[in-house]
């Protein structure tokens, strides 16, 4: 190993350590990402998780990003006599100490247009972006669910 | 006397048929098998629902009908493949149902599946066949003319709209909107449709293949196989 490649693996052993901190370090965690796969063929896919505000203020999810998607959104599915319903949100609402679950038939992360099939055992990166400045990097598993 | 004689058998007549009568009646009601679904989210018509005449066109290109839905039971949804949600957590559960009905074959003559798309602007029989096929090889895409559509899901006493990115619904469901990120409302239970082709049951989701299953065996042994 040249002196070159060794500084090379410490300082990405550096960056991975430094990045795991800051994650760490912040009020929001998030737990059990994942995505539901889906046809090849579909545009449109969703992301499921629990968000956890562990500061004691209010926190706004407000965007998502994938680098895997044309686009995410916020949505809600709301089911009312029979009908259901895809409501847009602007933002999701996070209690201070309080958490909300992303679950099938209820919110979700609306992934837009994958640029490739996922298939399950595929991991996508999503970014969260919250109203307190923190951006929390979470990999979501593609599942068969 | 004569007179009286005969009149009080008249009248003992009379009651005796009316009590055979109530008899004859109350038997029959009593042996009617009765429908006993207690599950919550499922709902029994009173009386089935004459499914109006329609006319659209499955994946294949063959043309789907009130007669492709007599002689077998068929399990049905509308929805749209662009559905992220909803649509696809139904269909799963529905592909694992039938994959039940794949590994013992023989014992449960298994429906048919028809998935109705409520958005033939961007549905197209071939993306409908490759969305649907993915769940299950034996699925049906449905799809056709927006007003046969319309025709078919008003008859049926269903309801779908879209609506555009704000929110805001277009009710105009005869033409494409104007934007290409539109979101459909629609009714999302599941239907069962016996093999007289009339709507006997509705059920809603979120749905669980065992249940389904169940709640499948009860109304056909109802209505029959």
């Amino acid at each position: 190993m040249t002196m070159k490649q060794s500084i090379k693996i410490l300082l990405m052993l550096l960056l991975s350590l430094l990045t795991a901190i800051c994650a760490g370090a912040g009020e929001i965690s998030v737990t059990n990402p994942w995505i539901r796969e889906a046809p090849p063929v579909a545009k449109m896919l969703a992301a499921y998780m629990t968000i956890s505000n562990n500061s004691n203020h209010r926190v706004h999810l407000e965007s998502a990003a994938s680098i895997d998607f044309e686009m995410v959104e916020i949505h809600r599915t709301v089911t009312q006599e029979g009908m259901s319903h895809m409501m847009k949100q602007s933002s999701l609402q996070l209690e201070g100490g309080g958490n909300v679950t992303l679950e099938p038939g209820g919110y979700h992360l609306m992934l837009i247009k994958p640029k490739q099939f996922l298939k399950a055992g595929d991991k996508v990166k999503l970014q969260l972006n919250f109203d307190n400045g923190e951006a929390v990097d979470v990999t979501a598993v593609v599942r068969n669910q | 006397m004569v007179l009286s004689f005969s009149k009080r058998w008249v009248g003992a007549g009379f009651f005796g048929a009316i009590g055979v009568v109530v008899v004859v009646v109350a038997i029959l009601v009593i042996r009617k098998p009765t429908l006993d679904m207690n599950v919550p989210g499922v709902r029994c018509l009173s009386s089935p629902v004459r499914i109006p005449p329609f006319s659209l066109t499955d994946q294949r290109g063959q043309t789907f009908n009130n007669d492709s839905l007599t002689g077998n039971w068929t399990l049905a949804v509308i929805g749209y493949t662009y559905c992220p949600d909803v649509c696809p957590m139904t269909l799963r559960e529905i592909s694992v149902l039938f994959k039940q009905f794949d590994r013992s074959p023989g014992d449960v003559k298994a429906p048919g599946f028809v998935f109705f798309s409520v958005d033939p602007f961007r549905d197209t029989p071939e993306e409908l066949g490759e969305y649907i096929g993915y769940f299950h090889k034996d699925f049906l895409g449905v799809t056709g003319k927006p007003e046969n559509i319309n025709t078919l899901v008003t008859g049926l006493g269903l309801f779908y709209i879209y609506e555009d990115p704000q929110g805001v619904f277009i009710r105009d469901v005869l033409h494409k909107p104007a934007m290409d990120n539109y979101a459909v409302v629609h009714y999302s239970g599941l239907l069962f449709v016996s093999p007289r082709g009339d709507l006997v049951a509705t059920m809603q989701p979120p749905l669980e293949a065992d249940t389904v299953f169940a709640v499948f065996q009860k109304l056909r042994a109802y209505y029959g196989k």
